[in-house]
């Protein structure tokens, strides 16, 4: 059984060369391009990793995380930032708001990749 | 008297009885011998009568009172004597009548008849008897009222005493005033005895008199008595002893004065001059007094001491006064008490030598004249040594007055009420007389020395001084022909001790040097006040009032208040405004103590009310006593210099103002910057990612993918490529343009061919989502405008367009252009813009609240903004919420 992933990302070509890397890869992996989209597909949807953006239209990454951490279904999964933003501007929120790990755009697919790993084998 | 005359009536009738009985035939010896008795009795009883009335002549009532006693004892005496004889006599014829009774029985008979007529001439001789006996007793009552009334009305004691133990005491009643009633009557009755009353100590005198009144029949004595308030009375007593005929003492008696008064007045008296003799002994005035011969009859003891210190002779009562003084005064003495013996009162002054010193004595010889006769010479000398020593210093001091009054340089003249000379000293020769060319002489009038055209002035002044005022004046005196000399003058009253006008006294006083100093002083001060006057800057004195007294020039013109306005007014409140006035009278107390207070500043109110700034110090002035008499105050006018102080800090409010908006715009500018860095990175660091991944999945799973597949992420590459490109060019140009680097290039622009080139190319370049709908309405085909700029700003503007409208199917693209210029308007249909958010929206980087879902830079609004800057246009935004925006671009057409 893959692991699944959800990957949110507004940009629809970055969204579609992640969701493309991690199905090479053997994930499940579900794309959504906005965080309204990302958390109305949680409600049916668990997966076992939440890959997002933070700056989005209509509901951003930081608000989509404290949805996801308000929720009891939700707040297990585990959540990774995926931005161009410095780290240092988020990471105190991103800290507060339990997230697992701070992936920073531009990066490779083997760092992705590293991260990805290392949050689904622990 | 009257005792004495009632016993010669009573013998005379006994006298004539005998005879008238009718003997005389037939001689009765016993009959005739009580007549021959009686007869010499009563010659001895005129007799005495005859010698008490010499003696009654001669000692007055005290001599009747006598007499009435020895009459009294006499009388009753004779009444004694006659009474045995009348008795005896009365026997015998008895017994005549017993024998011849029988004679007279038979006669009886014819006498009865004329015994009826006799005892009827018998009654009427009873009657006459009895008014005579009446009458009698009448008289006898009033003799001893009267007798009673002198004796009672004599202030003496008249007193009896009976030796015989037949007789009564008697003590008048005047010893009641004397002694006091009850005594009177207790002595009378024996109850108590005179001795009883005496003072003890006295007794001795009263019982020497009583012996000696028995011895002598005669005596007196003075003692005292004791009084019943315990004190004493004295009393003067006289008494004798009245004999019998046999020399047997029958009576004494006596007479008392109560000489109490007397001897009190004696006493006081005496008192009196033992206390003049105290002062007389004592005194220290020198008195002797002299007979008429010139004899020393009394000297005191000053006199005594005086003369035995000068001459070594020690004065004698009975020596003669010129012998008891030193030789040279021999003479003079004598010569002095002959002219005192002519009735002249003599004065000299004796000088004596004693041991060396020289003392004076003011010597008097006094003649005493009584009842015309000079009797006695009295010689008082004092001592006024003293006062000649005195006299000595006055005149030292006079002659010391003199030299200095000869030799001071001031001029002296003493006049008389009419203006004679009396005196002057010799300065007037040296100063006022030798201009006069006149000598000055005692006894001339004034007026004479005096120029006759000056004389009236003169004459005028000297009035003024007669009428109580002190004439003082500077002259400057020419006469003489000698250079002129400046005298100070001055013309004063002279009284005498009692007040009364005795003249003038003018003095003159040379002022030739005062007034070369006061010259000199005078040029200084005019320097000084002329510095003061004439300093550039406000200068003004108060006195200790806060009067002005100074006011410089500068003061006038700077205030507008003349000198004369502002002297002896109160500087604080004519120049200063209220609220003012209380710290400066502060200051001002604190410099009128000798606290100089500097550079404090303090607007004055000018005459037109202006404020004017001063910067004024205070520094007390002091007089040549160093008294302080006010305060200086030196200002400095800086109205000007506040003003421009005022300017400055103006201005340099404004720049720090300026500045600290250029610091915060600068502050703002490297926010920017920093938030245009951020966004930037951020912004290249999405298509950086797009490329990196894309990249990355062509190089991992080249072997896997299709070559479509590779293609497909190799466009993508090209494509965000191309959009960093863009975003570069974006950055570049707001950094071009920040610089003022970019600049216009105007070139002949084809507006048709242009706007439907950039619709195509927004369209192409958005993915066709909107069909942009192009108006243009031109006067002409092309305009002269910098393309590149309008490219940029028009594909910012479509651009935005198409992103805040997204689901529209249209965007309004409207190009007009008349002769002044182009209009380009871009309408959407879409979120619209929040109005808060409008006038920021040209600033770099700066995102619409509601566009952050939106990508961009941030740079667009700000690019077309800084273009529009360059080509003088401006931007106009209108937008509804929800409902689009429509951004119109104004840019003005130049014509060469």
């Amino acid at each position: 059984m893959p692991k699944k992933i959800m990957v949110v990302e507004d940009t629809p070509d970055l969204l579609q060369h992640v969701t493309d890397f991690l199905t090479m890869e053997g994930y499940d992996v579900e794309p959504c391009s906005n965080g309204h989209e990302a958390y109305r597909k949680l409600v049916y949807s668990k997966p076992d990793l939440i890959i997002t953006d933070l700056l989005m239209p209509k509901l951003d990454g930081f608000a989509l995380i404290e949805k996801i951490k308000q929720d009891k279904n939700m707040q297990h999964i585990p959540v990774a930032i995926f931005s161009a933003k410095p780290p240092h501007e988020n990471e105190a929120r991103a800290l507060s708001l339990n997230v697992q790990a701070f992936i920073k755009k531009p990066c490779s697919l083997d760092d992705l990749h590293e991260i990805v790993k290392s949050i689904l084998d622990k | 008297m009257r005792i004495h005359h009632w016993l010669c009536i009573l013998l005379c009738w006994e006298l004539l009885s005998c005879n008238q009985v009718g003997y005389s035939e037939k001689f009765d010896p016993e009959f005739s011998h009580g007549s021959v008795v009686s007869l010499p009795l009563l010659i001895s009883l005129n007799a005495a009568s005859l010698q008490e009335t010499l003696i009654d002549d001669r000692t007055g009532n005290q001599s009747i009172v006598l007499y009435i006693g020895l009459i009294t004892v006499v009388s009753t005496l004779v009444l004694s004597i006659a009474a045995i004889l009348y008795g005896r006599r009365k026997q015998q014829v008895y017994n005549d009548l017993a024998s011849s009774h029988a004679e007279l029985l038979v006669k009886n008979k014819a006498f009865a008849t004329a015994n009826e007529e006799l005892k009827y001439t018998n009654k009427k001789l009873e009657d006459a008897y009895a008014k005579i006996a009446e009458q009698t007793h009448t008289i006898l009552r009033q003799k001893d009222e009267q007798l009673n009334r002198v004796l009672d009305s004599s202030q003496d004691i008249i007193w009896s005493v009976d030796l015989s133990g037949a007789g009564k005491h008697y003590v008048s009643r005047s010893a009641t005033q004397v002694l006091g009633n009850n005594v009177r009557g207790e002595l009378l009755n024996d109850a108590i005895y005179w001795r009883d009353l005496v003072i003890d100590e006295d007794w001795p005198l009263k019982e020497e008199a009583l012996k000696s009144v028995l011895q002598d029949g005669y005596a007196e004595c003075t003692y005292r008595i004791r009084t019943v308030d315990d004190g004493y009375q004295w009393l003067f007593e006289k008494m004798r002893v009245i004999d019998d005929d046999n020399h047997i003492p029958v009576r004494q008696e006596g007479i008392i004065v109560d000489i109490t008064n007397q001897k009190k007045a004696e006493e006081i008296i005496q008192r009196y001059q033992q206390q003049l003799d105290i002062i007389f002994s004592n005194t220290q005035e020198n008195i002797v007094l002299l007979d008429a011969s010139g004899k020393v009859l009394l000297f005191n003891k000053a006199f005594e001491q005086l003369a035995e210190a000068v001459t070594g002779i020690k004065p004698a009562v009975g020596k003669y006064i010129w012998d008891i003084t030193t030789k040279e005064r021999k003479e003079v003495s004598q010569r002095l008490f002959e002219e005192a013996l002519e009735g002249n009162l003599v004065k000299t002054t004796a000088i004596f030598q004693i041991r060396d010193a020289s003392i004076y004595h003011s010597v008097r010889y006094e003649p005493i004249i009584e009842e015309g006769v000079l009797t006695h010479v009295a010689v008082i000398a004092s001592d006024i040594t003293q006062l000649k020593e005195q006299e000595n210093i006055l005149r030292e001091s006079e002659a010391n007055l003199k030299a200095i009054f000869d030799n001071t340089r001031d001029s002296f003249t003493l006049l008389s009420p009419d203006y004679t000379i009396i005196a002057f000293n010799k300065a007037n020769f040296q100063n006022v007389l030798l201009r006069t060319n006149k000598e000055l002489k005692t006894g001339v009038n004034l007026l004479e020395y005096i120029d006759e055209d000056r004389r009236s002035a003169f004459t005028y002044l000297l009035e003024r001084v007669e009428n109580g005022e002190m004439i003082s004046y500077e002259a400057n005196l020419q006469n003489g022909g000698l250079e002129a000399a400046w005298f100070k003058i001055t013309i004063s009253q002279v009284r005498s001790a009692e007040g009364k006008l005795f003249g003038y006294c003018i003095e003159s006083h040379d002022i030739n040097e005062q007034k070369e100093f006061e010259g000199t002083l005078t040029a200084i001060a005019r320097e000084l006040s002329s510095l003061i006057e004439n300093a550039n800057v406000p200068i003004f004195g108060i006195d200790q009032d806060g009067r002005i007294n100074e006011w410089n020039r500068v003061s006038a013109e700077l205030t507008g208040f003349s000198r004369t306005e502002m002297i002896g007014r109160d500087w604080i409140s004519n120049l200063l405004e209220p609220e003012y006035s209380e710290v400066v009278t502060a200051i001002m107390k604190d410099a009128l103590s000798g606290v100089p207070v500097s550079n404090f500043e303090l607007p004055v109110l000018s005459r037109k009310k202006q404020k004017l700034s001063l910067l004024l110090s205070v520094s007390p002035r002091k007089d040549a006593e160093h008294k302080i008499v006010g305060a200086t105050i030196v200002g400095q006018n800086i109205t000007e210099l506040i003003e421009y102080k005022q300017n400055l800090e103006r201005m340099v409010y404004d720049r720090t103002r300026e500045l600290n908006e250029a610091l915060q715009k600068e502050k703002e500018l490297v926010e920017m910057k920093s938030k245009f860095v951020s966004i930037a990175s951020h912004e290249f660091r999405t298509p950086l990612s797009s490329i990196s991944l894309a990249s990355g999945f062509i190089k991992k799973y080249k072997q896997k993918i299709t070559p479509e597949e590779v293609d497909k992420r190799l466009d993508n590459i090209e494509k965000q490529v191309g959009h960093m490109t863009h975003l570069l060019d974006d950055v570049l140009m707001i950094g071009k343009t920040e610089a003022g680097k970019l600049v216009v290039h105007l070139s002949e622009v084809n507006i048709a061919d242009t706007f439907e080139k950039l619709k195509h190319e927004i369209e192409q370049s958005t993915g066709n989502t909107h069909t942009i709908r192009l108006h243009v309405n031109s006067i002409a085909r092309t305009v002269s405008t910098d393309e590149k700029l309008i490219r940029t700003m028009v594909l910012n503007l479509l651009t935005n367009a198409v992103k805040f409208s997204p689901g529209a199917a249209y965007v309004d693209l409207s190009v007009t252009a008349d002769y002044n210029k182009l209009a380009i308007a871009v309408k959407d249909y879409g979120i619209g813009i929040p109005e808060q958010d409008i006038k920021n929206l040209f600033e770099p980087f700066y995102r619409a609240s509601n566009a952050a879902d939106v990508e961009g830079t941030g740079l667009g609004l700000s690019i077309i903004k800084k273009a529009l800057d360059l080509l003088r246009g401006y931007v106009d935004i209108k937008s509804v919420i929800g409902q689009g925006t429509e951004i119109t671009i104004v840019i003005p057409l130049e014509h060469a």
